[in-house]
Protein backbone atom coordinates (compact mmCIF):
# COMPACT_ATOMS: atom_id res chain seq x y z
CA UNK A 1 0.00 0.00 0.00
CA UNK A 2 2.74 2.05 1.06
CA UNK A 3 4.79 1.55 -2.31
CA UNK A 4 1.64 2.25 -4.85
CA UNK A 5 1.37 5.61 -3.26
CA UNK A 6 5.18 6.44 -3.47
CA UNK A 7 5.08 5.39 -6.97
CA UNK A 8 2.21 7.45 -8.02
CA UNK A 9 3.15 10.76 -6.74
CA UNK A 10 5.56 12.33 -9.26
CA UNK A 11 5.03 10.13 -12.35
CA UNK A 12 3.74 10.58 -15.91
CA UNK A 13 -0.19 10.80 -16.14
CA UNK A 14 -1.30 7.64 -16.70
CA UNK A 15 -3.17 7.78 -19.96
CA UNK A 16 0.30 8.91 -21.48
CA UNK A 17 1.88 5.30 -19.50
CA UNK A 18 -1.15 3.58 -21.12
CA UNK A 19 -1.06 5.10 -24.42
CA UNK A 20 3.02 3.92 -24.73
CA UNK A 21 1.88 0.37 -23.90
CA UNK A 22 -0.99 0.43 -26.22
CA UNK A 23 1.23 2.01 -28.84
CA UNK A 24 3.74 -0.98 -28.25
CA UNK A 25 0.78 -3.27 -28.89
CA UNK A 26 -0.57 -1.63 -32.01
CA UNK A 27 3.48 -1.99 -33.32
CA UNK A 28 3.12 -5.60 -32.71
CA UNK A 29 -0.11 -6.30 -33.66
CA UNK A 30 -0.07 -8.72 -36.50
CA UNK A 31 -2.90 -7.01 -39.00
CA UNK A 32 -1.25 -3.46 -38.59
CA UNK A 33 2.23 -4.59 -39.08
CA UNK A 34 0.94 -6.42 -42.45
CA UNK A 35 -0.82 -3.21 -43.74
CA UNK A 36 2.62 -1.02 -42.92
CA UNK A 37 5.09 -4.08 -45.13
CA UNK A 38 1.97 -3.79 -47.75
CA UNK A 39 2.16 -0.47 -47.71
CA UNK A 40 5.51 0.02 -47.75
CA UNK A 41 6.15 -2.80 -50.40
CA UNK A 42 3.58 -1.70 -52.54
CA UNK A 43 4.66 1.86 -52.55
CA UNK A 44 8.21 1.27 -53.65
CA UNK A 45 7.52 -1.66 -56.05
CA UNK A 46 5.07 0.59 -57.72
CA UNK A 47 7.81 3.05 -58.79
CA UNK A 48 10.48 0.81 -59.12
CA UNK A 49 8.46 -0.97 -61.92
CA UNK A 50 7.31 3.00 -63.25
CA UNK A 51 10.49 3.94 -65.71
CA UNK A 52 9.33 7.46 -65.54
CA UNK A 53 7.94 8.48 -62.05
CA UNK A 54 5.69 11.65 -62.10
CA UNK A 55 3.99 13.08 -59.17
CA UNK A 56 0.38 12.33 -60.44
CA UNK A 57 0.98 8.78 -60.81
CA UNK A 58 3.07 8.79 -57.55
CA UNK A 59 0.52 10.71 -55.66
CA UNK A 60 -2.61 8.14 -56.37
CA UNK A 61 -0.47 5.12 -55.42
CA UNK A 62 0.65 7.09 -52.44
CA UNK A 63 -3.08 8.49 -51.23
CA UNK A 64 -4.69 4.87 -51.87
CA UNK A 65 -2.50 2.84 -51.03
CA UNK A 66 -2.13 4.92 -47.55
CA UNK A 67 -5.80 5.00 -47.28
CA UNK A 68 -6.36 1.19 -47.36
CA UNK A 69 -3.45 0.31 -45.78
CA UNK A 70 -2.95 2.49 -42.81
CA UNK A 71 -7.05 3.47 -43.10
CA UNK A 72 -8.75 0.17 -43.10
CA UNK A 73 -5.49 -1.93 -41.41
CA UNK A 74 -5.84 0.62 -39.36
CA UNK A 75 -9.19 0.26 -38.80
CA UNK A 76 -8.82 -4.05 -37.96
CA UNK A 77 -5.81 -3.17 -35.80
CA UNK A 78 -7.16 -1.13 -33.19
CA UNK A 79 -10.70 -2.68 -33.33
CA UNK A 80 -9.06 -5.25 -32.02
CA UNK A 81 -6.77 -4.10 -29.63
CA UNK A 82 -9.58 -2.06 -28.02
CA UNK A 83 -11.34 -5.52 -27.99
CA UNK A 84 -8.72 -7.68 -26.54
CA UNK A 85 -9.03 -6.52 -22.96
CA UNK A 86 -12.61 -7.92 -22.74
CA UNK A 87 -11.58 -11.14 -21.64
CA UNK A 88 -10.45 -9.32 -18.64
CA UNK A 89 -13.05 -7.47 -18.14
CA UNK A 90 -13.89 -8.05 -14.66
CA UNK A 91 -9.99 -7.07 -13.72
CA UNK A 92 -9.80 -4.38 -15.62
CA UNK A 93 -12.81 -2.78 -14.02
CA UNK A 94 -11.78 -2.78 -10.89
CA UNK A 95 -8.70 -0.34 -11.55
CA UNK A 96 -8.21 3.50 -10.41
CA UNK A 97 -7.58 4.25 -14.76
CA UNK A 98 -11.01 4.09 -15.85
CA UNK A 99 -12.17 3.32 -19.35
CA UNK A 100 -12.49 6.87 -20.63
CA UNK A 101 -8.66 7.07 -19.68
CA UNK A 102 -7.93 3.54 -21.47
CA UNK A 103 -9.89 4.91 -24.56
CA UNK A 104 -8.33 7.95 -24.68
CA UNK A 105 -5.16 6.52 -24.57
CA UNK A 106 -6.05 4.38 -27.58
CA UNK A 107 -7.03 7.57 -29.25
CA UNK A 108 -4.36 8.99 -28.41
CA UNK A 109 -2.53 5.92 -30.03
CA UNK A 110 -3.80 6.33 -33.68
CA UNK A 111 -1.56 9.10 -34.27
CA UNK A 112 0.89 6.46 -35.23
CA UNK A 113 -0.50 5.46 -38.36
CA UNK A 114 -1.06 9.30 -39.20
CA UNK A 115 2.81 9.84 -38.54
CA UNK A 116 3.44 6.55 -40.75
CA UNK A 117 1.22 8.39 -43.42
CA UNK A 118 2.81 11.62 -43.29
CA UNK A 119 6.11 10.04 -42.94
CA UNK A 120 5.16 7.72 -45.89
CA UNK A 121 4.02 10.95 -47.71
CA UNK A 122 7.18 13.00 -47.38
CA UNK A 123 9.50 9.81 -48.98
CA UNK A 124 7.24 9.96 -51.67
CA UNK A 125 7.43 13.03 -52.15
CA UNK A 126 11.38 13.47 -51.30
CA UNK A 127 13.30 10.38 -52.42
CA UNK A 128 11.52 9.26 -55.56
CA UNK A 129 12.35 12.93 -56.86
CA UNK A 130 9.16 12.69 -59.24
CA UNK A 131 9.32 14.08 -62.68
CA UNK A 132 7.23 17.08 -63.80
CA UNK A 133 3.13 16.21 -64.44
CA UNK A 134 3.06 14.94 -67.60
CA UNK A 135 -0.37 13.32 -68.32
CA UNK A 136 -3.57 15.57 -68.46
CA UNK A 137 -5.46 13.69 -66.22
CA UNK A 138 -6.50 14.17 -61.98
CA UNK A 139 -3.68 16.00 -61.23
CA UNK A 140 -3.06 17.62 -64.22
CA UNK A 141 -6.00 19.21 -64.41
CA UNK A 142 -7.06 20.28 -60.54
CA UNK A 143 -6.21 23.10 -59.20
CA UNK A 144 -3.32 22.55 -56.82
CA UNK A 145 -5.35 23.68 -54.09
CA UNK A 146 -7.75 20.58 -54.58
CA UNK A 147 -4.97 18.09 -54.75
CA UNK A 148 -3.40 19.32 -51.28
CA UNK A 149 -6.66 19.46 -49.81
CA UNK A 150 -7.14 15.93 -51.29
CA UNK A 151 -3.89 14.65 -49.51
CA UNK A 152 -4.82 16.34 -46.48
CA UNK A 153 -7.89 13.94 -46.49
CA UNK A 154 -6.13 11.32 -47.28
CA UNK A 155 -3.54 11.63 -43.68
CA UNK A 156 -7.24 12.39 -41.86
CA UNK A 157 -8.21 8.93 -43.14
CA UNK A 158 -5.26 7.31 -41.95
CA UNK A 159 -6.51 8.98 -38.49
CA UNK A 160 -9.93 8.31 -39.06
CA UNK A 161 -9.82 4.79 -39.89
CA UNK A 162 -8.27 3.67 -36.48
CA UNK A 163 -10.29 6.23 -34.61
CA UNK A 164 -13.89 4.30 -35.91
CA UNK A 165 -11.82 1.09 -34.85
CA UNK A 166 -11.85 2.12 -30.93
CA UNK A 167 -14.79 3.89 -31.49
CA UNK A 168 -16.58 0.09 -32.38
CA UNK A 169 -14.86 -1.76 -30.76
CA UNK A 170 -16.30 -0.20 -27.55
CA UNK A 171 -19.72 -0.52 -28.58
CA UNK A 172 -19.76 -3.35 -31.00
CA UNK A 173 -18.79 -6.96 -29.64
CA UNK A 174 -20.44 -8.95 -31.51
CA UNK A 175 -18.13 -11.59 -33.43
CA UNK A 176 -16.60 -10.78 -36.80
CA UNK A 177 -18.13 -7.05 -36.00
CA UNK A 178 -14.84 -5.44 -36.79
CA UNK A 179 -14.36 -7.78 -40.03
CA UNK A 180 -18.02 -6.51 -41.21
CA UNK A 181 -17.38 -3.17 -40.84
CA UNK A 182 -14.12 -3.06 -42.67
CA UNK A 183 -15.76 -4.43 -45.41
CA UNK A 184 -19.20 -1.72 -45.46
CA UNK A 185 -16.30 0.69 -44.87
CA UNK A 186 -14.39 -0.17 -47.62
CA UNK A 187 -17.52 -0.55 -50.18
CA UNK A 188 -19.16 2.96 -48.94
CA UNK A 189 -15.45 4.65 -50.12
CA UNK A 190 -16.09 2.56 -53.20
CA UNK A 191 -19.57 3.37 -54.23
CA UNK A 192 -18.58 7.00 -54.14
CA UNK A 193 -16.94 6.62 -57.55
CA UNK A 194 -20.01 6.79 -59.59
CA UNK A 195 -20.21 10.23 -61.41
CA UNK A 196 -22.11 12.49 -59.22
CA UNK A 197 -24.56 13.89 -61.34
CA UNK A 198 -27.16 15.32 -58.42
CA UNK A 199 -27.28 16.85 -54.87
CA UNK A 200 -28.04 13.18 -53.52
CA UNK A 201 -25.26 11.50 -55.37
CA UNK A 202 -22.41 14.48 -54.74
CA UNK A 203 -24.12 13.88 -50.92
CA UNK A 204 -22.96 10.59 -51.42
CA UNK A 205 -19.66 10.80 -52.27
CA UNK A 206 -18.76 13.70 -50.13
CA UNK A 207 -20.08 12.09 -46.97
CA UNK A 208 -17.98 9.02 -47.65
CA UNK A 209 -14.81 8.89 -44.84
CA UNK A 210 -12.35 8.58 -48.07
CA UNK A 211 -12.95 9.11 -51.69
CA UNK A 212 -11.41 10.22 -54.60
CA UNK A 213 -11.89 13.90 -56.36
CA UNK A 214 -12.07 12.61 -59.80
CA UNK A 215 -13.37 9.54 -61.59
CA UNK A 216 -13.40 8.02 -64.96
CA UNK A 217 -15.85 6.15 -67.11
CA UNK A 218 -12.57 4.78 -68.65
CA UNK A 219 -8.65 5.64 -68.78
CA UNK A 220 -9.67 7.97 -71.88
CA UNK A 221 -11.61 10.56 -69.66
CA UNK A 222 -11.57 11.90 -66.51
CA UNK A 223 -14.51 13.40 -64.88
CA UNK A 224 -13.98 16.02 -61.56
CA UNK A 225 -16.74 14.88 -58.63
CA UNK A 226 -18.90 17.52 -57.22
CA UNK A 227 -18.48 19.26 -54.14
CA UNK A 228 -15.73 21.56 -52.46
CA UNK A 229 -12.52 20.39 -51.14
CA UNK A 230 -12.19 23.21 -49.00
CA UNK A 231 -15.34 22.15 -46.74
CA UNK A 232 -14.76 18.48 -47.21
CA UNK A 233 -11.74 18.37 -44.52
CA UNK A 234 -13.30 19.95 -41.53
CA UNK A 235 -16.26 17.88 -42.16
CA UNK A 236 -13.66 14.35 -42.28
CA UNK A 237 -11.92 16.16 -39.38
CA UNK A 238 -15.23 16.14 -37.45
CA UNK A 239 -15.79 12.91 -38.36
CA UNK A 240 -13.22 12.18 -36.76
CA UNK A 241 -13.31 13.90 -33.50
CA UNK A 242 -17.02 12.33 -33.22
CA UNK A 243 -15.33 8.59 -33.43
CA UNK A 244 -13.67 10.26 -30.52
CA UNK A 245 -16.69 11.13 -28.05
CA UNK A 246 -18.71 8.43 -29.59
CA UNK A 247 -15.70 6.12 -27.83
CA UNK A 248 -15.38 8.05 -25.00
CA UNK A 249 -18.86 7.73 -24.21
CA UNK A 250 -18.96 4.33 -24.03
CA UNK A 251 -19.12 3.83 -19.92
CA UNK A 252 -19.33 7.66 -19.01
CA UNK A 253 -21.48 8.24 -16.37
CA UNK A 254 -22.94 11.68 -14.48
CA UNK A 255 -21.47 14.83 -15.46
CA UNK A 256 -18.74 13.42 -18.03
CA UNK A 257 -21.69 12.04 -19.95
CA UNK A 258 -23.57 14.80 -19.68
CA UNK A 259 -20.69 16.53 -21.43
CA UNK A 260 -19.80 14.10 -24.05
CA UNK A 261 -23.44 13.80 -25.19
CA UNK A 262 -23.81 17.53 -25.72
CA UNK A 263 -20.07 18.47 -26.84
CA UNK A 264 -20.92 15.17 -29.32
CA UNK A 265 -24.28 16.77 -30.42
CA UNK A 266 -22.39 20.14 -31.37
CA UNK A 267 -19.77 18.18 -33.27
CA UNK A 268 -22.72 16.24 -35.33
CA UNK A 269 -24.40 19.09 -35.97
CA UNK A 270 -21.11 20.80 -37.32
CA UNK A 271 -20.33 17.50 -39.28
CA UNK A 272 -23.77 17.76 -41.01
CA UNK A 273 -23.48 21.50 -42.02
CA UNK A 274 -20.07 20.74 -42.83
CA UNK A 275 -21.09 17.94 -45.05
CA UNK A 276 -24.10 19.75 -46.61
CA UNK A 277 -21.93 22.70 -47.31
CA UNK A 278 -19.54 20.90 -49.13
CA UNK A 279 -21.93 19.68 -50.95
CA UNK A 280 -23.43 22.63 -52.39
CA UNK A 281 -20.35 24.85 -52.74
CA UNK A 282 -17.42 24.19 -55.22
CA UNK A 283 -17.62 22.92 -58.68
CA UNK A 284 -20.19 20.34 -59.75
CA UNK A 285 -19.26 17.45 -61.58
CA UNK A 286 -17.50 18.12 -64.94
CA UNK A 287 -15.77 16.26 -67.36
CA UNK A 288 -11.87 17.97 -67.19
CA UNK A 289 -10.20 15.77 -69.98
CA UNK A 290 -11.41 13.56 -72.87
CA UNK A 291 -8.91 12.10 -75.12
CA UNK B 1 -11.87 0.79 13.35
CA UNK B 2 -13.77 -1.11 10.69
CA UNK B 3 -12.40 -0.67 7.16
CA UNK B 4 -15.10 -2.22 5.37
CA UNK B 5 -18.69 -1.47 6.34
CA UNK B 6 -22.12 -2.68 4.54
CA UNK B 7 -25.45 -1.57 6.02
CA UNK B 8 -28.75 -3.04 4.59
CA UNK B 9 -26.83 -3.69 1.35
CA UNK B 10 -29.46 -5.01 -1.48
CA UNK B 11 -28.60 -6.11 -4.84
CA UNK B 12 -31.69 -6.70 -7.17
CA UNK B 13 -32.51 -8.01 -10.83
CA UNK B 14 -35.69 -7.25 -11.45
CA UNK B 15 -37.66 -8.97 -8.37
CA UNK B 16 -35.39 -10.86 -7.82
CA UNK B 17 -33.14 -9.78 -4.70
CA UNK B 18 -29.48 -11.49 -5.17
CA UNK B 19 -28.34 -9.48 -1.93
CA UNK B 20 -31.04 -9.13 0.63
CA UNK B 21 -30.35 -6.38 3.32
CA UNK B 22 -26.52 -7.53 3.79
CA UNK B 23 -25.04 -5.91 6.90
CA UNK B 24 -21.56 -6.72 7.87
CA UNK B 25 -18.00 -5.34 9.17
CA UNK B 26 -14.89 -6.38 8.01
CA UNK B 27 -11.06 -5.94 9.69
CA UNK B 28 -7.54 -6.70 8.81
CA UNK B 29 -7.16 -10.61 8.32
CA UNK B 30 -8.54 -13.07 6.43
CA UNK B 31 -12.47 -13.80 6.10
CA UNK B 32 -13.96 -16.64 4.40
CA UNK B 33 -16.96 -16.27 2.90
CA UNK B 34 -18.83 -19.35 1.98
CA UNK B 35 -22.34 -20.03 0.73
CA UNK B 36 -24.02 -22.71 -1.72
CA UNK B 37 -23.90 -21.84 -5.57
CA UNK B 38 -26.52 -18.78 -6.05
CA UNK B 39 -26.43 -17.60 -2.37
CA UNK B 40 -25.17 -14.22 -3.75
CA UNK B 41 -20.72 -14.57 -2.81
CA UNK B 42 -19.27 -13.46 -6.39
CA UNK B 43 -22.82 -10.47 -6.62
CA UNK B 44 -21.22 -9.22 -2.93
CA UNK B 45 -17.76 -9.51 -4.20
CA UNK B 46 -18.12 -7.72 -7.05
CA UNK B 47 -20.03 -4.90 -4.92
CA UNK B 48 -16.96 -4.65 -2.86
CA UNK B 49 -14.55 -4.64 -6.01
CA UNK B 50 -16.95 -1.68 -7.40
CA UNK B 51 -17.01 -3.63 -10.24
CA UNK B 52 -21.18 -3.44 -9.58
CA UNK B 53 -23.02 -0.77 -7.75
CA UNK B 54 -25.79 -1.89 -5.70
CA UNK B 55 -29.67 -1.31 -6.11
CA UNK B 56 -29.36 -0.02 -2.05
CA UNK B 57 -27.99 0.18 0.87
CA UNK B 58 -24.56 1.88 2.47
CA UNK B 59 -21.13 0.92 1.99
CA UNK B 60 -18.14 1.98 3.00
CA UNK B 61 -14.91 0.73 1.72
CA UNK B 62 -11.34 1.94 3.04
CA UNK B 63 -12.86 4.88 4.25
CA UNK B 64 -14.72 5.69 0.68
CA UNK B 65 -18.07 5.58 -0.71
CA UNK B 66 -17.40 3.45 -3.97
CA UNK B 67 -21.12 4.47 -4.98
CA UNK B 68 -19.15 7.95 -5.69
CA UNK B 69 -16.95 8.59 -8.84
CA UNK B 70 -14.35 9.83 -6.72
CA UNK B 71 -14.82 7.34 -4.00
CA UNK B 72 -14.79 4.43 -6.75
CA UNK B 73 -11.36 5.44 -7.33
CA UNK B 74 -9.72 6.25 -3.90
CA UNK B 75 -11.28 2.44 -3.30
CA UNK B 76 -10.13 1.04 -6.49
CA UNK B 77 -6.20 2.46 -5.48
CA UNK B 78 -6.69 0.27 -2.40
CA UNK B 79 -7.70 -2.61 -3.74
CA UNK B 80 -6.88 -6.00 -5.43
CA UNK B 81 -9.64 -8.60 -7.32
CA UNK B 82 -9.41 -12.06 -8.48
CA UNK B 83 -12.96 -12.24 -10.40
CA UNK B 84 -13.74 -15.65 -10.61
CA UNK B 85 -12.82 -16.61 -14.05
CA UNK B 86 -9.87 -14.32 -15.88
CA UNK B 87 -9.69 -13.86 -19.21
CA UNK B 88 -5.98 -12.84 -20.84
CA UNK B 89 -5.11 -11.05 -23.54
CA UNK B 90 -4.30 -12.93 -26.69
CA UNK B 91 -0.69 -12.88 -26.83
CA UNK B 92 0.01 -12.00 -23.97
CA UNK B 93 2.92 -13.76 -21.38
CA UNK B 94 2.22 -13.50 -17.56
CA UNK B 95 4.66 -10.41 -17.24
CA UNK B 96 3.24 -8.89 -19.92
CA UNK B 97 -0.59 -9.31 -18.37
CA UNK B 98 0.56 -7.94 -14.56
CA UNK B 99 2.98 -5.01 -16.59
CA UNK B 100 -0.76 -3.79 -18.17
CA UNK B 101 -2.44 -4.11 -15.38
CA UNK B 102 0.10 -2.78 -13.09
CA UNK B 103 -0.30 0.66 -15.46
CA UNK B 104 -3.56 0.63 -14.98
CA UNK B 105 -3.23 0.82 -11.20
CA UNK B 106 -1.71 3.81 -12.07
CA UNK B 107 2.02 2.80 -11.77
CA UNK B 108 3.38 5.03 -14.02
CA UNK B 109 7.27 4.71 -13.42
CA UNK B 110 8.41 2.00 -15.73
CA UNK B 111 11.47 0.84 -13.28
CA UNK B 112 8.85 0.80 -10.27
CA UNK B 113 6.36 -0.58 -12.07
CA UNK B 114 8.78 -3.55 -13.43
CA UNK B 115 10.30 -4.27 -10.36
CA UNK B 116 6.59 -4.61 -8.50
CA UNK B 117 5.67 -7.07 -11.55
CA UNK B 118 8.84 -9.34 -11.00
CA UNK B 119 7.79 -9.15 -7.32
CA UNK B 120 4.23 -10.34 -7.30
CA UNK B 121 4.91 -13.45 -10.22
CA UNK B 122 7.70 -14.36 -7.72
CA UNK B 123 5.63 -14.52 -5.16
CA UNK B 124 2.75 -16.90 -6.92
CA UNK B 125 5.73 -18.75 -7.71
CA UNK B 126 5.70 -17.38 -11.90
CA UNK B 127 9.12 -15.92 -12.23
CA UNK B 128 10.78 -18.56 -14.55
CA UNK B 129 7.31 -18.54 -16.80
CA UNK B 130 7.02 -14.99 -16.79
CA UNK B 131 7.93 -14.71 -20.34
CA UNK B 132 5.95 -17.36 -21.81
CA UNK B 133 2.22 -16.80 -23.77
CA UNK B 134 -0.08 -17.53 -21.14
CA UNK B 135 -1.51 -19.57 -23.82
CA UNK B 136 1.18 -22.03 -22.74
CA UNK B 137 0.51 -22.47 -19.73
CA UNK B 138 -1.47 -24.81 -16.99
CA UNK B 139 -4.97 -23.48 -16.23
CA UNK B 140 -2.99 -23.20 -12.39
CA UNK B 141 -0.28 -21.47 -14.00
CA UNK B 142 -2.87 -18.74 -15.54
CA UNK B 143 -4.83 -18.86 -12.58
CA UNK B 144 -1.84 -17.82 -10.18
CA UNK B 145 -1.04 -14.75 -12.59
CA UNK B 146 -4.53 -13.83 -12.65
CA UNK B 147 -3.40 -13.61 -8.46
CA UNK B 148 -0.19 -11.92 -9.34
CA UNK B 149 -2.40 -9.08 -10.76
CA UNK B 150 -4.43 -8.77 -7.66
CA UNK B 151 -1.00 -8.47 -5.66
CA UNK B 152 0.15 -5.41 -6.99
CA UNK B 153 0.93 -2.80 -4.83
CA UNK B 154 0.01 -4.76 -1.75
CA UNK B 155 -3.74 -3.67 -1.49
CA UNK B 156 -5.33 -2.74 1.35
CA UNK B 157 -8.32 -4.96 0.28
CA UNK B 158 -7.82 -8.53 -1.01
CA UNK B 159 -10.80 -9.53 -2.97
CA UNK B 160 -10.18 -13.20 -3.87
CA UNK B 161 -13.32 -15.36 -5.83
CA UNK B 162 -12.25 -18.71 -5.13
CA UNK B 163 -8.68 -18.20 -5.59
CA UNK B 164 -7.46 -21.33 -5.00
CA UNK B 165 -9.34 -23.31 -7.69
CA UNK B 166 -6.88 -25.09 -10.01
CA UNK B 167 -4.25 -25.10 -7.91
CA UNK B 168 -2.69 -28.59 -6.61
CA UNK B 169 -1.66 -28.81 -3.16
CA UNK B 170 1.69 -27.36 -3.23
CA UNK B 171 0.37 -24.04 -4.91
CA UNK B 172 -2.31 -24.30 -3.02
CA UNK B 173 0.13 -24.09 -0.09
CA UNK B 174 2.22 -21.47 -1.10
CA UNK B 175 -1.00 -19.37 -1.96
CA UNK B 176 -2.19 -19.87 1.77
CA UNK B 177 1.44 -18.41 2.91
CA UNK B 178 0.62 -15.07 0.71
CA UNK B 179 -2.41 -14.55 1.66
CA UNK B 180 -1.80 -14.92 5.65
CA UNK B 181 1.04 -12.74 5.00
CA UNK B 182 -1.35 -10.29 3.28
CA UNK B 183 -4.14 -10.19 6.03
CA UNK B 184 -1.27 -9.10 8.88
CA UNK B 185 -1.94 -5.50 7.39
CA UNK B 186 -4.70 -5.85 4.80
CA UNK B 187 -8.35 -7.12 4.75
CA UNK B 188 -8.58 -9.88 2.07
CA UNK B 189 -12.15 -11.45 1.94
CA UNK B 190 -12.13 -14.48 -0.01
CA UNK B 191 -15.08 -16.25 -1.16
CA UNK B 192 -14.27 -20.52 -1.98
CA UNK B 193 -16.01 -23.86 -1.40
CA UNK B 194 -12.52 -25.26 -0.11
CA UNK B 195 -14.16 -25.48 3.20
CA UNK B 196 -10.46 -26.53 4.05
CA UNK B 197 -8.86 -23.30 2.84
CA UNK B 198 -11.16 -21.54 5.66
CA UNK B 199 -9.98 -23.55 8.49
CA UNK B 200 -6.13 -23.13 7.36
CA UNK B 201 -6.06 -19.24 6.72
CA UNK B 202 -9.32 -17.55 8.06
CA UNK B 203 -10.19 -16.05 10.86
CA UNK B 204 -13.84 -14.88 10.44
CA UNK B 205 -16.46 -16.67 8.62
CA UNK B 206 -19.43 -15.40 6.96
CA UNK B 207 -22.25 -18.03 5.51
CA UNK B 208 -24.76 -16.29 3.05
CA UNK B 209 -27.44 -18.28 1.45
CA UNK B 210 -30.23 -16.84 -0.47
CA UNK B 211 -28.87 -13.47 -0.80
CA UNK B 212 -28.83 -13.12 3.23
CA UNK B 213 -25.76 -13.77 5.77
CA UNK B 214 -27.09 -16.81 7.59
CA UNK B 215 -23.89 -16.58 10.05
CA UNK B 216 -20.54 -14.64 11.22
CA UNK B 217 -18.49 -15.45 13.43
CA UNK B 218 -14.68 -16.76 13.50
CA UNK B 219 -13.69 -20.01 12.93
CA UNK B 220 -13.48 -21.47 16.10
CA UNK B 221 -16.88 -20.11 17.15
CA UNK B 222 -18.26 -21.90 13.61
CA UNK B 223 -16.77 -25.39 14.41
CA UNK B 224 -18.04 -25.37 18.06
CA UNK B 225 -21.80 -25.10 16.54
CA UNK B 226 -21.09 -28.66 15.54
CA UNK B 227 -19.65 -30.16 18.97
CA UNK B 228 -21.68 -32.96 19.80
CA UNK B 229 -23.31 -33.76 16.55
CA UNK B 230 -20.69 -35.35 14.34
CA UNK B 231 -20.12 -38.90 14.64
CA UNK B 232 -18.83 -42.33 13.29
CA UNK B 233 -20.83 -45.28 13.10
CA UNK B 234 -20.30 -48.50 11.13
CA UNK B 235 -23.40 -48.19 8.94
CA UNK B 236 -25.38 -45.07 7.60
CA UNK B 237 -27.71 -44.06 9.82
CA UNK B 238 -30.86 -42.48 9.08
CA UNK B 239 -31.87 -39.04 10.34
CA UNK B 240 -28.25 -37.59 9.74
CA UNK B 241 -28.15 -34.54 7.57
CA UNK B 242 -25.27 -35.64 5.86
CA UNK B 243 -23.12 -39.17 5.74
CA UNK B 244 -20.70 -40.77 3.97
CA UNK B 245 -18.45 -43.90 3.87
CA UNK B 246 -14.51 -42.87 5.08
CA UNK B 247 -11.93 -44.53 3.58
CA UNK B 248 -11.70 -46.55 7.17
CA UNK B 249 -14.99 -48.41 5.88
CA UNK B 250 -16.48 -46.49 8.70
CA UNK B 251 -20.02 -44.02 8.09
CA UNK B 252 -18.71 -40.11 9.13
CA UNK B 253 -22.28 -38.58 10.11
CA UNK B 254 -23.39 -34.83 10.87
CA UNK B 255 -26.96 -34.38 12.41
CA UNK B 256 -28.62 -32.79 15.13
CA UNK B 257 -29.06 -35.43 16.85
CA UNK B 258 -26.40 -38.35 17.65
CA UNK B 259 -27.79 -41.44 18.79
CA UNK B 260 -27.07 -42.42 22.23
CA UNK B 261 -23.39 -43.96 22.64
CA UNK B 262 -22.55 -42.74 19.08
CA UNK B 263 -18.41 -42.73 18.60
CA UNK B 264 -18.67 -38.66 18.65
CA UNK B 265 -15.83 -37.07 16.92
CA UNK B 266 -14.42 -33.10 16.68
CA UNK B 267 -16.05 -31.55 14.27
CA UNK B 268 -14.64 -29.73 11.09
CA UNK B 269 -15.12 -26.41 9.63
CA UNK B 270 -17.10 -28.31 6.62
CA UNK B 271 -19.15 -30.30 9.53
CA UNK B 272 -20.15 -26.99 10.62
CA UNK B 273 -21.03 -25.89 7.53
CA UNK B 274 -23.25 -28.95 6.31
CA UNK B 275 -25.09 -28.62 9.50
CA UNK B 276 -25.68 -24.69 9.39
CA UNK B 277 -26.66 -25.72 5.76
CA UNK B 278 -29.28 -28.20 7.24
CA UNK B 279 -30.41 -25.90 9.62
CA UNK B 280 -31.36 -23.30 7.03
CA UNK B 281 -32.79 -26.00 5.08
CA UNK B 282 -35.32 -27.25 7.78
CA UNK B 283 -36.07 -23.52 8.63
CA UNK B 284 -36.52 -22.90 4.55
CA UNK B 285 -38.80 -25.19 5.06
CA UNK B 286 -40.86 -24.80 8.44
Amino acid sequence: MTTLTAARSTEPSPVLVMARIEAGRLLRHPIFAVALALDAWLLVSSVMVDPEPNLQRMSETWAILTAFCLGVGGFLAMYRVTRSTDASREVVAAVPVDEQQRTLALCLVCVIPLGVAVVSGLFTLIAWEPGPITEPGFYGRLPWADVWLFNVCVLLASLGGPLLGVTLGRWWSWPMAGAVSAVLLVAWCVSTGFRTTSFVTTLHHQAAPFTLPITGASSEETFRQGGSWWWRVPYVASLCALAVIAALLHGATDHRRTLLLRTGTCVAVLAIVLLVVSTLTGPQGVLLWRA
Amino acid sequence: MTDIALTGVTKSYGSTHVLDSVDLELHAGVTGLLGPNGAGKTTLLRILATVLAPTSGQLCVLGNDPTTAPGRTACRRRLGYLPQETGFPRGFTPFAFVNYIAALKEWTDREARHDEVRRVLDQVGLSELSTKKLRRLSGGQRHRAALAQALIGDPDLLVLDEPTTGLDPEQRASLRRVLSAAGHDAVVLLATHQTEDVAALCERVIVLDGGRVRWQGTVTELVATAIGRVWLADEAQPGALASWRTGTGRFHHVGHAPPAGAELVEPSVEDAYLLLRGTAADVAVA
